[in-house]
């Protein structure tokens, strides 16, 4: 199942924390953007890992509804 | 007690007399549309928008109306162009004066619109929570503590609260779904390259992003669709064929699963399988950040203050995608294509909740300083970015209110180039009484002279 259950609510950063951390010289970076709650969107590892190949093209989004995206065209 | 606010509702009190589309604009404009309890424009020019209504007026009484627009509110968001104003995207950091019309806005003018102004949206159209600290924050009118969910969140206030009948939003990850579901209204994604974007601000959403409308009505929203489109649309041969994915469906909050199964309780609907779409989230999310990372590279690297620390945060995820990611992500794009093509062979419209949970309340200090919050975005986005990755289109409906008293909505999903059968099941759930915008908290119908 894509989404067993209703996620609770992550913690939440303000933009005012994040604006502390820059004004301290701490720009915001991986470590406070993943605390920020940002984990489920940095999360790259399933892109990564999925079994794509050379044969699968690149999606057009001006292809004609009725298009099969194949590499030799319609 | 059911409002109307629709442009049926206009359109009888011009043919009566009981108003003119002065009298609206007059009535309009004493509101406010900008501050005001709903706060849901930016800008707006009365002098503009008294001349329009006053040839609009003229147009009338001479029996000579432009088009199905006649005399009719409407608000555009700040993504677009409108002669005489700013486009700014809701960020500082872009200033256009615009000094054309964006294509849509001519259509709606040519159908005898009268544009009232620019409507707020959040930051570079990013967050869907519908919080912008430099902006400005609509508030929802049936709750005016809480956001009215992003990014058209000042068009879908806008229409909700009665201000205008109808408005123009853009959506590349559920934007013209996500508002009008939170503020319980009609809101529409049409099919990807449906309706130009020409006069647009362009911050990125190249492959994602479509204009669309925001209506009280399913018959409004139809029409709006139409002008902004530019075409006519006929009925589905026959009856719809609707299918649902319960496990696309999934488990969102139980309010929301509760109101929109009771929505669909009569429908014969036809299981389908999507198979799994763990990988639909992840391709959105670097789809949608890469192009707008790539669109804002240049004002990011020279000014990063400029930006809201809640969009820089966002920005600042986004350089950890590489190009092989970007890539990847739109291989996800092609093999989710192909799923829905084939589920599209043997269903019209799919139906999902448009979002997993009602808009919930904010701390205060959200207002004024932004908020991350990823979790909420995904409940937000879960079943609305598909629509947007393969270019389908898709309505939300509202179809009640959920513990917290707050709108739900159904989103309808059609095959790429079927907006006439999201469009046709909108209207029939709304024919059969499931589908109504629920009474706001906060109602200011300039027609009623409020």
């Amino acid at each position: 199942m894509l989404y067993p259950v209703t996620m609770p609510l992550s913690p939440r950063i303000t933009g005012g924390t994040l604006r502390a951390l820059a004004a301290a010289g701490r720009t915001p970076g991986l470590r406070q953007l993943v605390r920020a709650g940002m984990a489920p969107l940095l999360n790259l590892t399933p892109l990564r890992q999925a079994d794509l190949g050379p044969d699968v093209p690149l999606f057009d989004p001006a292809a004609p509804p009725d298009s099969d995206l194949s590499e030799d065209g319609e | 007690m059911t409002l109307p606010g629709g442009i049926a509702a206009l359109r009888e009190a011009f043919t009566d007399g009981s108003a003119t589309p002065v009298t609206v604009a007059e009535r309009f404009l004493a509101l406010p549309p900008v501050g005001g309890d709903v706060d849901a424009f930016i800008s707006v020019d009365p002098d503009a928008v008294l001349a329009q209504a006053a040839e609009s007026t003229r147009r009338l009484e001479e029996g000579n109306p432009r088009g199905p627009l006649e005399g009719v509110l409407v608000g555009i968001k700040d993504f677009y162009d409108v002669t005489g104003y700013v486009t700014r995207a809701g960020t500082a950091n872009l200033v256009r004066h615009a000094t054309s019309d964006a294509e849509l806005v001519r259509r709606l003018r040519a159908a005898g619109a009268v544009i009232a102004g620019k409507a707020r949206c959040t930051e570079l159209g990013l967050s869907p929570i519908g919080i912008n600290p430099s902006g400005g924050t609509p508030r929802n009118p049936h709750d005016p503590s809480r956001p009215a969910g992003g990014s058209s969140s000042g068009s879908a206030a806008a229409v909700a609260a009665g201000l205008v009948p109808l408005a123009v939003g853009s959506d590349g990850g559920g934007s013209l779904r996500i508002p009008p579901a939170c503020c319980g209204v009609f809101g529409m994604k049409p099919t990807f390259g449906h309706v130009p974007s020409d006069g647009e601000l362009v911050v990125g959403w190249w492959s994602l992003e479509q204009a669309g409308p925001v209506a009280r009505t399913a018959a409004d929203l139809r029409l709006g669709y139409e002008v902004l489109a530019g075409v006519q649309t006929v009925e589905p041969d026959g009856p719809l064929r609707v299918g649902v994915d319960w496990t696309w469906w999934g488990v969102p909050a139980s309010d929301v699963d509760r109101v929109c199964r009771a929505a669909i309780d009569g429908l014969a609907l036809k299981p389908v399988s999507l198979g799994h779409l763990d990988l639909v989230r992840v391709a959105g999310y670097v789809t949608a950040l890469a192009e707008v990372a790539t669109a804002m590279h240049d004002h990011l690297r020279d000014d990063p203050a400029q930006f809201g620390a809640d969009v820089q945060a966002q920005l600042r995820a986004a350089g950890l995608i590489t190009a092989v990611d970007y890539l990847r992500a739109q291989q996800v794009r092609t093999q989710l294509h192909h799923t829905f093509a084939q589920v599209f062979a043997d269903v019209d419209v799919l139906v999902t909740p448009t979002t997993a949970c009602t808009i919930p309340a904010l701390p205060a200090a959200a207002r004024q300083e932004g908020v991350v919050d990823e979790s909420l975005v995904e409940q937000l986005t879960r079943y609305c970015f598909p629509a947007n990755l393969v270019g389908l289109p898709a309505v939300t409906v509202p179809v009640g209110i959920g513990d917290d008293g707050m709108p739900i909505g159904l989103q309808l999903v059609g095959g790429r180039g079927r907006d006439d059968a999201v469009l046709a099941l909108a209207e029939q759930l709304e024919a059969q009484g499931l589908a109504s915008p629920p009474d706001p908290e906060v109602w200011r119908d300039p027609l009623a002279g409020h």
